[in-house]
């Protein structure tokens, strides 16, 4: 059994509201094992992003350790940058910087650690390709579609040769048919890169379609419900709605959903 | 004629037939009326009165003065309106400390601190130049500190799951992010700066176009007082026009330069 990706043990989060602390995660202990697609749903308030912003480095966690790839995220003096390192991050909204070109946004993260701009931009148009946008180096980010403009987002995340890969509703602002064709190039480029990957999401459908395991969240405050094992073959396709086994899932899922929300 | 077309046209027929109706009312007020030209000089009187000046070695050098009154002092607000104004965006406490005191240097009307710049710099081009810089210095300061504070959560997100180091998120993130802002106050604090210089000129020293339209003044040259006067209208245009044209090429990514494009 190799290195797990991730470790959360006994991690969790208050936030103060008004002089009194509301917590948003109780303690919580998860193991993201290394290259596997893990999907955190659950209905709103159950913590979901507030886990995955901590597993990011974005918020500290209230009590607890995380380690990931290996390396405590928080130390006495700070984040780890040991930790920060193995990150990449994409968020709901692409946030793209608007004063950069494509490839200079996709290329940001290799510039802040100082590498030069020839092997930046060399890479840039690399990832581009990888995520299906090549021909749009040098566009500037409002020219985009909102689907391209996610799909940079994600090259930008990859930039850094993270080996984990975070994602936060990723494809929430994106309409439905978009969205479908989203997953299907998150699972292609997935299979490619093979980063451990932790995807927050509330549409039961992406999560049944792109997990191996489901980590279901109930509210109030957020605790794991239970973890579904997803075994469908891959590449998983548009067709295999049509699986009676996909089919129970997501049923089943939506049901403890109903039941917990 | 498309829709588009007949828009950027416009204002190329309208601009010019409104502005010759201006001159013509006037042209034919000062004819019928009667009125002497020491009250009002007729529009042709003020073009020959105008086309002497240029011909004058004096109207060049008080332009001279003026341009660079208002440029040294605009280069000085713009300095230390950026600087502060990073400062303040960055550190709220900075900006609960100073504030009174902003507040302060706008609510004093600006012209009355003339008398003592004056006493401490003499008649010469240093006092104007400070008048210049503390009309210009307010709106580049606050539109720096709006700017700053405006930078988007999503993108300071970004810099921090990148780790970037604070010089590099004021490099890559603050300073873009603040630049439409700070060409704004930039925009407001130009036209400021002229102010500053030309009324600087009025209360002392013998030197650029305020003086030049008070001298005017005292010798009843009234045509010469109109001439200074459409000049300054003149540098005023060409000044704003560089600003607004910095705007389009410092910051084409921007919604007020590509709103503009869109409906020209």
């Amino acid at each position: 059994m190799s290195e797990p990706g991730i470790r959360l043990h006994d991690v969790s989060k208050n936030y103060d509201a008004t002089g009194q602390s509301v917590p948003a995660l109780a303690a919580t202990s998860l193991e993201v094992r290394q290259g596997e697609m893990l999907v955190l749903i659950g209905p709103s308030g159950c913590g979901k992003t507030t886990m995955l912003r901590m597993i990011g480095g974005l918020i500290p966690p209230s009590a607890g350790r995380i380690e990931v790839a290996g390396h405590p995220l928080w130390t006495s003096s700070g984040r780890n940058q040991d930790a920060v390192r193995k990150l990449g991050i994409v968020f709901q909204d692409p946030n793209l910087f608007p004063w950069l070109t494509i490839e200079d946004n996709v290329a940001l993260p290799l510039e802040i650690q100082g590498a030069p701009r020839a092997a930046r931009i060399a890479r840039a148009r690399e990832l581009l390709a990888l995520v299906g946008i090549a021909g749009f180096e040098n566009r500037r980010p409002r020219e985009l579609s909102g689907g391209m403009r996610q799909r940079a987002a994600i090259a930008r995340a990859l930039a850094g040769n993270p080996e984990i890969l975070l994602l936060d509703e990723p494809f929430g602002a994106l309409d439905a048919m978009t969205r479908e064709q989203m997953n299907i190039e998150l699972q292609r480029i997935w299979m490619e890169t093979r980063q451990t990957v932790v995807l927050v999401t509330h549409s039961i459908h992406e999560a049944v379609f792109l997990a191996d395991r489901i980590v279901l969240l109930s509210p109030r405050p957020g605790r794991i419900d239970r973890v579904i094992e997803v075994k469908s073959p891959r590449p998983r396709v548009a067709e295999i709605e049509a699986n009676p086994e996909f089919q129970s899932t997501v049923l089943g899922l939506r049901q403890r959903l109903g039941a917990i929300a | 004629m498309t829709n588009w077309s007949r828009n950027r046209l416009l204002p190329w027929i309208t601009t010019p037939l409104l502005a010759l109706a201006l001159l013509l009312s006037w042209h034919f007020y000062v004819r019928s009326s009667g009125i002497s030209g020491f009250i009002l000089p007729s529009p042709g009187q003020v073009w020959d009165s105008y086309l002497d000046e240029l011909r004058s070695p004096a109207l060049w050098r008080h332009t001279g003065a003026t341009l660079y009154e208002t440029i040294a002092g605009f280069a000085w607000a713009t300095a230390i309106g950026l600087g502060l104004g990073v400062l303040i965006g960055r550190w709220r406490w900075l900006e609960t400390t100073l504030n009174p005191f902003i507040v302060a240097t706008q609510v004093i009307p600006k012209v009355a601190l003339v008398p003592l710049f004056v006493v401490w710099f003499g008649f010469g081009p240093a006092s104007k130049v400070l008048l210049a810089a503390t009309l210009a210095f307010f709106p580049i300061l606050s539109n720096t500190v709006l700017g700053v504070k405006s930078v988007d959560l999503g993108h300071r997100d970004v810099m921090v799951a990148l780790n970037a180091s604070r010089w590099k998120v004021f490099t890559r993130l603050e300073l873009p992010s603040a630049l439409p802002y700070l060409l704004t106050g930039m925009e407001v604090g130009v036209v400021f700066a002229i102010i500053g210089a030309v009324v600087g000129e009025f209360l002392g020293g013998n030197s650029g176009l305020g003086y030049m339209l008070i001298a005017k003044m005292n010798a009843f040259e009234t045509a010469a007082l109109f001439a200074v006067i459409v000049h300054l209208t003149i540098i005023g245009f060409v000044i704003y026009w560089l600003m607004s044209s910095a705007r389009r090429l410092m910051i084409p990514w921007h919604e007020s330069v590509l709103v503009d494009r869109a409906n020209p």
